[in-house]
This record gives structure tokens, C-alpha cells and sequence, in this order.
């Protein structure tokens, strides 16, 4: 388990780093450059959807206990 | 309600001497700082190092006795310390010639020396190794923007007070801090629903320094074309004032050149893919300005809502059949006292005139049996004592003196008649008492 989330950690790094690297020394930002980093962005929302989804659903789960 | 707040900002286990000797102490440094011309950083920052450890001791206090609802307020109170500091920043922005350049340039050797090459300081003053509190604006060459009259254009650092801590790395531990912050109070009070409003635009927040963040640490390949801005500090006592001389061609990383834009600000994620909504976006500071305001309302007002409802938690235990609204109505009432092992805090034949909860340590019950004192019984805390005489409206049927360092809560003749006196009846009577 904790041998796969450390893989899985990896990979995920690994195809959010620039693949650009080293290529075009000096050149100006471009959009290619930002869709390259468009799949990190969607991971950072799918972490705090994650965690807000098990904080959530304590509080439901506690508001619950305490109406009933 | 207002009385209830009242009562959770009032200091309760700070003695009033150590809040005036406190306030004495931070004016004082206050006036020393700013006669000594120190920068408004360091004239803050000694206003505020005394009162540390009264919040501290205080907060500590008051989450012993109301829990989650002072954890609620110490997280209130830093959130708005930041909002603060948010509005300071983006305040120089609009009010003054302030420079985007945090953290400020700091009188380093390298920056003293660059200011000596260029004739701008003297080469037998050492470096400070202060942050610049006065700084001249760069044009779009790095070198010093003049006026109409061929003035260089100076102002502050753009960086709030304590620009010192405009890092990355503090802004992702604190927005992370308060958005995890935000979620367990959401689980803690979760009939809110401004905390619930709170949790998400918290969330939102987080992804956007999430995304800078992974920009900043993680993706350091410096392949773009960038300026790096070289700086020259000149000090006059501990004012110093940083002065641009020139830009320097440099490759630089994505965040330098982009990524420090996130995802909703000018020149981040949103407008690089739609280029059309770009000049419309707001810059970081203002974009970060937004989100903060956006948090902290709803969490005020959530916090507003939600402290209505505090009741000290000692007398919830030692009176249990008190209702929410009888707690709360109560818990202003109470008056923390604190006293030594050894000493008496109610004497036998003496005229009943409090009622008291321990809080904290313990104390025995003493009477006296032809001249031989006798141990009746301890009490620790959430136990109450003083209850005999009151409901009697005579005079204490045994002495109680504290057997360790303790602290009681103190309620007074009137409001124990009024408010709970029939409930300690009923308590009384539970256990077998004749009052």
C-alpha cells in the first residue's frame, strides 16, 4: 500500500514536471507551457474535493447524530 | 448576546494589573520605536511582542473552559490579522508609490556593496542586514523610474507590514492551516451554514496556492527568458531604502516568469487559455485581497452565530440538568478566583454570599467537631460547593480550604437565586440532601 501511493506520488510528479526542459533556452511563456500544467491543477482539485468530502461528511454525519 | 461576547473577549484569567502593565509596556516600546525612527515593521512588531504571551495565556484559558468556541475565536482573531495584512498591502498599491518587491530587498553585503559601486553609500558603513522599508520604484529596465522633474519615485514595499513573511512557503502552511482550520470547525458546529460558505471559498483559496506552490518548489528548470533585478541598499540609521540599478538578463523558472500568477490572477492559468478575459482578471494581491475578505466575512459572522451559544464547561459539568440557554445565560455571571494550597475560601459561620464550581486543583471540606477539625469531603473540578448557605440564606455550614492551587468560579448571591438556585435544589435533592 504504502510501496503504490509512493509510485503513484511519482508518477503523478513526473507528468506534471515541464517536459520542456532544456529546450528553447531563453524563450517566453507560452500557452503550451500552461496546458502542460493543466493536469496538476485538475490534481490539486481533486485533492481538496477529497478531503473536503470526508470533513463534509463527518459534519453531516454529526449534525445528524445531534438532531436525532 | 452581547453580554456573551463580552464575556469571550474579556480577560478572565489575566489579572487586570498584568492587562494594564502589558498595555503600559507596549506603548512604551511603541513611542521608543518610533522616536528611534525604526521602520513601521519593527514599530509593530515591538507593539505587539508583550501582549503574546497575555492572548496566549488568555486563549489557553478560555479553550479550557469554552473549547471549540475560543479555538473559533483565537482562529477569528489570526484570520483578520492577516486579512490585515492584505489590505495593507494592496492599501500602499492604490495610496502610494509602493513597489511590488516582496520580501523587501535586505541590506545585504551584496546589495551594500552594489549601492557603493554605484556612489550611492559610503564604503566604511556596514550592512544592516535590515529589509528595505523605503524603496525606489524600477521601471521596465530595473533601473529608478523618475518623475516629470527627473525625481526618482520612491515609496514602500508593497509587502503588508511584516513583508518579511511574504513567502510561498507561508502562504501555502498558513491558507492550508486555515482551510483545514475551516473544515474541522465545520465538523465541530455543523448547523452553521456560514461556516459551510466559509469551508468552500477556504478550499477554493487552497487550490490556487496548492498550484503556486507545486510551481515554486516543485518545477525549478529555469529555461525562460527573464529579468532578475539588481538592488543597492543605502542605510540612514535603521531606515533603508533600496534603489534599483538595472535589470540583469537571467533564465528563469516558471514560476518567476508566470506561475507566481496562479490560476484566477492576472497573467495565471485562466487568462493564459483565455487570453480575451486576461486584462480584466485581477492582479495577485488584489485577486488574494478577494479571496481572503471572501473567507473571513463568512467566518466572522459564522463565529457571531455560533458564540451565542458559549457556556463555561465546569458548570455544564457540575450542573447537569442546566439547560443550553441556562448555561449561556449564567456563564457572564461566573468570576474566575484563584487561590493558594492552604488557603480558605469559605469559613464556617461565616455569611454565605457565593456559590463556587472548582475549575481547576482541589479542595477540602472541613468542619469543626468539639475544637477537632475534620475532613468532610474533597471536591475536584466540575464540583460544586457553597450551595447550603445560599439556599438556606444563612450562614456556611463548613469551611473549604484549598488542598492544591486552585481556581473557582465565583457566581454571586443574586444571580444563584435567580437563575439556579431551583436547579441545585433538584440536584441536592437527587442526591439525598435535606437544603
Amino acid at each position: 500500500m504504502k510501496r503504490s501511493l509512493i509510485l503513484v506520488t511519482l508518477i503523478v510528479l513526473g507528468w506534471c514536471s515541464p517536459a520542456l526542459a532544456a529546450q528553447n533556452l531563453g524563450r517566453p511563456v507560452t500557452q503550451a507551457d500552461w496546458l502542460e500544467r493543466l493536469p496538476l491543477f485538475l490534481i490539486c482539485v481533486l485533492f481538496v474535493i477529497v478531503v473536503d468530502t470526508v470533513f463534509f461528511i463527518a459534519a453531516r454525519r454529526r449534525a445528524l447524530r445531534r438532531s436525532s | 448576546m452581547i453580554r456573551t461576547l463580552e464575556n469571550l473577549v474579556a480577560f478572565k484569567r489575566i489579572p487586570r494589573k498584568i492587562v494594564l502593565a502589558t498595555l503600559l509596556a507596549s506603548w512604551m516600546l511603541q513611542v521608543g520605536m518610533i522616536v528611534q525612527q525604526q521602520p513601521l515593521y519593527i514599530i509593530v512588531l515591538f507593539t505587539l511582542l508583550p501582549w503574546v504571551p497575555v492572548f496566549l495565556f488568555e486563549s489557553l484559558w478560555k479553550i479550557e473552559h469554552y473549547h471549540w468556541i475560543a479555538i473559533f475565536a483565537v482562529i477569528v482573531v489570526l484570520q483578520l490579522g492577516h486579512l490585515g495584512e492584505h489590505v495593507a498591502q494592496t492599501g500602499a498599491l492604490v495610496f502610494t508609490n509602493a513597489t511590488l518587491a516582496c520580501p523587501p530587498p535586505v541590506d545585504s553585503a551584496a546589495n551594500a556593496q552594489r549601492a557603493i559601486d554605484a556612489g550611492l553609500r559610503r564604503a566604511s558603513s556596514a550592512p544592516t542586514g535590515l529589509s528595505a522599508a523605503v524603496i525606489v520604484m524600477p521601471d521596465s529596465s530595473g533601473s529608478a523610474r523618475l518623475d516629470a522633474n527627473g525625481q526618482p519615485v520612491s515609496g514602500p514595499p508593497a509587502c503588508g507590514v511584516f513583508g518579511q513573511l511574504d513567502l510561498e512557503i507561508v502562504h501555502l502552511i498558513w491558507e492550508v492551516a486555515g482551510w483545514l482550520l475551516a473544515m474541522l470547525l465545520v465538523v465541530q458546529f455543523p448547523r452553521s451554514r456560514w461556516l459551510w460558505l466559509t469551508a468552500v471559498l477556504a478550499t477554493v483559496h487552497t487550490v490556487e496556492h496548492l498550484f503556486i506552490s507545486y510551481t515554486f518548489f516543485l518545477d525549478p528548470t529555469a529555461v525562460y527568458a527573464g529579468t532578475r533585478q539588481l538592488w543597492g541598499t543605502v542605510a540612514n540609521g535603521s531606515i533603508v531604502t533600496a534603489y534599483p540599478l538595472g535589470g540583469e538578463p537571467a533564465l528563469v523558472n516558471f514560476y518567476a516568469v508566470a506561475g507566481k500568477n496562479g490560476i484566477l490572477a492576472r497573467g495565471g492559468l485562466v487568462g493564459a487559455l483565455f487570453p480575451s478575459l486576461n486584462a480584466g482578471l485581477p492582479t495577485r494581491p488584489f485577486l488574494h485581497l478577494y479571496y481572503n475578505a471572501a473567507v473571513t466575512i463568512p467566518l466572522v459572522i459564522g463565529f457571531v452565530q455560533v458564540a451565542r451559544r458559549t457556556y463555561d464547561r465546569y458548570l455544564a459539568r457540575a450542573v447537569p440538568g442546566l439547560t443550553t440557554q441556562e448555561l449561556v445565560a449564567v456563564t457572564p455571571e461566573l468570576e474566575p478566583v484563584r487561590f493558594k494550597p492552604g488557603d480558605v475560601i469559605v469559613r464556617e459561620g461565616d455569611l454565605a454570599d457565593y456559590f463556587y464550581v472548582v475549575s481547576k486543583g482541589e479542595v477540602e471540606v472541613v468542619r469543626e467537631h468539639d475544637g477537632v477539625e475534620q475532613v468532610v469531603s474533597r471536591l475536584g473540578e466540575g464540583e460544586f460547593f457553597g450551595e447550603l448557605g445560599l439556599l438556606n440564606g444563612g450562614k456556611r455550614t463548613a469551611t473549604v480550604r484549598a488542598s492544591t492551587p486552585v481556581e473557582v468560579m465565583r457566581l454571586n448571591r443574586q444571580t444563584f437565586s435567580e437563575r439556579l438556585a431551583l436547579k441545585i435544589k433538584a440536584v441536592l435533592n437527587l442526591r439525598g440532601y435535606e437544603s
